[in-house]
C-alpha cells in the first residue's frame, strides 16, 4: 500500500495535481491539503476541471484548460490570494452550480453537453436568467466569473502556450521601436 | 563587549558604512586609491548572479504569476503598497516587520538589506544635473545654496557614466548635459511621434530618450567587470544574470574586491560613529551583528556614511557623545531636517491610433524622458520649482474575451493589435522644509536596540499645485498630439513611495546652516564623509543615483588627497 501512495505521489507532483493522497479510508472526502483556506475536495476540484474546460475547450489542434490542468492554477490563485469572504462565495457558488444548472436548464452541469454548458455559462454571466435562490445565484455569477478570469490567466500564461502557441523569449536579445506589420502577421502577445 | 579579535585586526585605513549604489562606489574609489577599507552591510550577502534565484523564471515557473499571496501582503501593509514587491522579486525587499518604524505621518520607507542595496532594484534612469538645478535654492529662496556647482560635478559625472555604462542620446539641451554616452535605445513609433509633435508645438519642451545606466556598446571595455550587454529582457530588478544594468553587486563591489584592499562584513548593523574626544575626530563604529547580536568595534582614519538616506540620518542622530550629545555633527540641531522626496503622485494615460502600421520587438527596459520645463530659467507659475515625466507609448495587444467555450478560445489564440497605450509618470521636485524631519524615538526600540525612527514628511500646497499643473500641462501636450482618451490620475500615495527620500545631514557653505561642506565632509567632524542622499540640500527633478555616485566618488577622492596631506 505504501508503495502505491509513494507513487501517486511522485505522479501527482510530476503532473501538477493532486498533492493529497488518498488514505485506506475512502468513506469521507478530505479537504485537499494543498488548498486548505478553501476547503476544497477532490470532487469540488474535479466539477471545477470540468467548468474551466468549458470556458476553454481541448481541441484537436490546441489543447483546453482541462488538458493543461489550469484548475490547479485556479485553485492555488483561489486559495492564496483572495479574501476569505470571496472565498466562501467562490465555494458556495461552485457546489451550488449542479442545483442552478439543474433548476434552470432541467440538466446537472456535470451532465450537459459541452454547448449546454457554453450557453448556461454565458446566460449566468450575462446576467440573462433568474434562479429561484437569489443569493445563490449572485454567487454563481461570480464564482463563474473569477473562474473565467483565473481560467484565462492560466491558460495564457501555462507553459504550453508561452513555449508552443505564443512563445515568450526570455532573451530577446534586441529592442526594435518600429517594425512593419507584415500581413496575415501572427500576432504574439508575448512578441 | 566582545571584541575577541585583536584591536588591530578590527583597524582599517577607512570604513565605508552600507553598499549600495553610493558605499559600493565609495568602496571602488578608496581601495582603487590603495586604502584597506571595511565595507559594513547590515544585511544578507547578496553575491552577482549566483544569488539572483528568479533571474532565468518563466513567468509559468511562478505559481501565483508574479502576485503575492494575501497572508504576505497583509503582513506588510507598507511595502506591498509598492509594485515591485511581488512574487519575482519580493526576496529583495526589506518586510515590514524586518526594521520597523514609525509614521507620525504616513511615509512608504522602501529599503532593500543585502549586498548592493537598493542598487539590484532601482529604475536605473541616469540624468545628470545642470546648474539650472544647483542654483535652484539660493535663486528660488528656499534651503541653502548648494556649495557645488555642475563644473564640480561634470568630470566625477563622466567618470560614473563612464564605469556604470550609460544608454543615451547627445541630444544638447542645456537643462539637461549630456554625458557619456553608449548608443541610445530606440524609441517605440509612438514615443518618435509625440516627440516631433511636442517639439512642433513647443520650444522649451523636449521629449528624448532616457539616460538608462545599460550597456548598450563598448563591450569589451565592460568585459573586464564581467558585465555584457543588456539583452532587452526587462527583468532588471530580479538581478541580471548579463550584469546588463549597472548594480554595486555586478561592478564596483567585485572590482574593489579584486584591488585586493577590500573586506565586506554582512550582517553588520551600525549602531553608532565613534568619536575620539582627544584627537577631535572619528575613531570608527560600533556595530551589532544581526546574527549574533555581539557588539564590535572598528576603527579607520576615515568613514564614508551612506547607508541610505534615512539610516544615514538614523546612524548619525544615535552617534551621541559629550562633545556630540545630539548626533554625531549635530552643532545646529539641523540634523534629520530638511527631508525631502520626488513627488511621483500625478499620472495620465491616454490612447493614439495613428502608426498602426508598426509594432515593437523585445522589451525595452526603459523610458522616454522629457526634462523639466516648467520654471527653469526663471520664475513663471504659482509654484516653485518643477517636474520631469517620462513618456511611453507601446502597441496594445487584446482579445474578446466576452465569450465562452471555442468562440473564446478562438479569439484568445488570435490576438489583434489594438491603438498605441501612451502615458506618463511626473517626478516632482519637493521643498526640502524645516518642518520635514526624521527624529528617533525616546522609548521604542528596534531588534538591535536602536532608537526606533519617526518620520514626519507631508505634502504641501505647492506640491498639490503641481500636480494640477502636470495633469493640465499633459493634457494639452496630449491634446495637441492628437491623443484620445486622456485620464488623469492622482495615486495619492505617501511620501517616500517614490524611494526618492533625501536630505537631512545637508550640504552648505555655512556651519551654522548647513552639516556637511562642499567635500561631502561634517562641517563639525572632518573625516567622517556622507555621500548617499543625506547629503542633499535640495532634490531637483532627476532620479538621483548618478549625483548620489558623482559625489561620491568626488568625495572619496577628496578624502584621499587630504588623507596623503595629513589633513583628515
Amino acid at each position: 500500500m505504501m508503495e502505491r501512495r509513494q507513487v501517486l505521489k511522485e505522479l501527482a507532483i510530476l503532473t501538477g495535481g493532486i498533492f493529497l493522497v488518498p488514505s485506506c479510508d475512502f468513506s469521507k472526502e478530505d479537504i485537499l491539503k494543498a488548498y486548505k483556506n478553501l476547503k476544497i475536495t477532490e470532487s469540488d476540484k474535479q466539477l471545477l476541471d470540468k467548468i474551466c474546460g468549458v470556458i476553454i475547450p481541448s481541441g484537436s489542434v490546441v489543447k483546453g484548460a482541462d488538458d493543461l490542468a489550469v484548475v490547479d492554477f485556479v485553485l492555488v490563485m483561489t486559495n492564496d490570494c483572495y479574501e476569505e469572504k470571496t472565498q466562501h462565495t467562490f465555494l458556495h457558488g461552485l457546489r451550488s452550480i449542479e442545483a442552478i444548472s439543474k433548476e434552470l436548464t432541467g440538466k446537472k452541469l456535470s451532465n450537459q453537453s459541452q454547448d449546454e454548458s457554453v450557453d448556461f455559462i454565458q446566460s449566468v454571466i450575462g446576467g440573462k436568467v433568474k434562479g429561484a435562490d437569489e443569493q445563490g445565484m449572485r454567487d454563481l455569477t461570480y464564482f463563474l466569473n473569477t473562474t473565467k478570469v483565473l481560467t484565462i490567466e492560466g491558460f495564457m500564461t501555462s507553459e504550453y502556450v508561452m513555449t508552443e502557441i505564443m512563445p515568450y523569449e526570455l532573451v530577446p536579445g534586441s529592442f526594435k521601436g518600429k517594425v512593419k506589420i507584415q500581413e496575415g502577421e501572427k500576432v504574439n502577445i508575448y512578441g | 563587549m566582545v571584541n575577541i579579535i585583536s584591536k588591530a585586526d578590527r583597524t582599517y585605513d577607512a570604513i565605508v558604512i552600507g553598499s549600495g549604489m553610493s558605499g559600493g562606489w565609495s568602496a571602488k574609489e578608496l581601495t582603487e586609491k590603495g586604502l584597506k577599507t571595511l565595507l559594513l552591510e547590515r544585511g544578507r550577502e547578496v553575491v552577482h548572479i549566483k544569488d539572483y534565484p528568479t533571474s532565468n523564471m518563466y513567468p509559468f515557473e511562478f505559481e501565483h504569476r508574479g502576485k503575492l499571496p494575501l497572508e504576505i501582503i497583509k503582513e506588510n501593509p507598507i511595502v506591498s503598497k509598492n509594485s515591485n514587491f511581488n512574487e519575482y522579486k519580493q526576496h529583495l525587499f526589506v518586510k515590514d516587520k524586518e526594521h520597523p518604524y514609525i509614521q507620525s505621518e504616513p511615509f512608504g520607507w522602501i529599503r532593500g538589506y543585502q549586498t548592493g542595496g537598493r542598487s539590484l532594484m532601482w529604475g536605473r534612469m541616469v540624468q545628470r544635473w545642470s546648474d539650472y538645478d544647483f542654483d535652484g535654492p539660493a535663486r528660488d529662496g528656499f534651503a541653502v545654496d548648494w556649495p557645488i556647482r555642475y563644473k564640480d560635478l561634470a568630470p566625477w559625472y563622466s567618470h560614473v557614466e563612464k564605469f556604470i555604462g550609460v544608454s543615451g542620446n547627445r541630444d544638447g539641451l542645456k537643462e539637461l548635459p549630456d554625458g557619456e554616452f553608449l548608443p541610445p535605445m530606440e524609441m517605440t513609433a509612438a514615443e518618435e511621434y509625440f516627440k516631433a509633435s511636442v517639439a512642433k508645438s513647443y520650444n522649451d519642451r523636449h521629449v528624448i530618450m532616457g539616460r538608462c545606466a545599460h550597456i548598450t556598446g563598448n563591450f569589451d571595455f565592460y568585459a573586464k567587470q564581467g558585465r555584457g550587454r543588456c539583452q532587452y529582457r526587462d527583468l532588471c530588478r530580479r538581478g541580471c544574470p548579463f550584469g546588463g544594468y549597472f548594480s554595486s553587486n555586478s561592478s564596483t563591489i567585485p572590482w574593489a574586491m579584486n584591488t585586493g584592499n577590500l573586506t565586506i562584513r554582512h550582517h553588520s548593523v551600525v549602531d553608532s560613529i565613534l568619536y575620539d574626544e582627544e584627537k577631535g575626530k572619528a575613531s570608527g563604529v560600533k556595530v551589532i551583528d544581526s546574527q549574533t547580536m555581539e557588539e564590535v568595534e572598528y576603527y579607520a582614519k576615515i568613514i564614508f556614511v551612506n547607508a541610505g538616506s534615512i539610516n544615514t540620518n538614523l546612524i548619525l542622530l544615535n552617534s551621541k557623545s559629550s562633545r556630540f550629545p545630539n548626533g554625531f555633527g549635530n552643532d545646529n540641531e539641523l540634523m534629520g531636517r530638511y527631508i525631502a522626496f520626488h513627488n511621483y503622485r500625478a499620472e495620465i494615460s491616454a490612447q493614439y491610433d495613428g502608426l498602426k502600421e508598426y509594432r515593437t520587438e523585445g522589451r525595452r527596459p526603459s523610458n522616454g524622458y522629457i526634462p523639466r520645463f516648467r520654471n527653469v530659467k526663471k520664475q513663471e507659475t504659482d509654484f516653485l520649482r518643477g517636474y520631469a515625466s517620462t513618456f511611453r507609448g507601446s502597441r496594445e495587444i487584446s482579445s474578446d474575451k466576452s465569450g465562452v467555450g471555442e468562440e473564446l478560445k478562438e479569439s484568445l489564440l488570435n490576438p489583434e493589435y489594438g491603438s498605441w497605450r501612451v502615458g506618463s509618470g511626473m517626478m516632482g521636485e519637493t521643498i526640502p522644509k524645516h518642518e520635514s524631519r526624521v527624529i528617533l524615538d525616546k522609548t521604542k526600540k528596534d531588534q538591535w536596540g536602536i532608537p526606533l525612527l519617526d518620520i514626519l514628511v507631508q505634502y504641501d500646497d505647492n506640491d498639490e499645485k503641481m500636480i494640477q499643473d502636470f495633469h493640465e500641462q499633459f493634457t494639452e501636450m496630449y491634446e495637441k498630439a492628437g491623443f484620445t482618451n486622456i485620464k488623469t490620475r492622482d495615486n495619492h500615495l505617501a511620501p517616500g513611495f517614490d524611494i526618492h527620500e533625501m536630505g537631512g545631514v545637508r550640504m552648505g557653505r555655512d556651519p551654522k546652516t548647513s552639516l556637511l561642506n562642499g567635500n561631502n565632509q561634517l562641517h563639525a567632524c572632518k573625516n567622517v564623509f556622507v555621500t548617499d542622499g543625506a547629503c542633499m540640500t535640495s532634490t531637483s527633478t532627476q532620479n538621483p543615483s548618478l549625483t548620489y555616485m558623482a559625489i561620491t566618488a568626488r568625495a572619496a577622492n577628496i578624502a584621499v588627497e587630504e588623507l596623503n596631506k595629513r589633513k583628515v
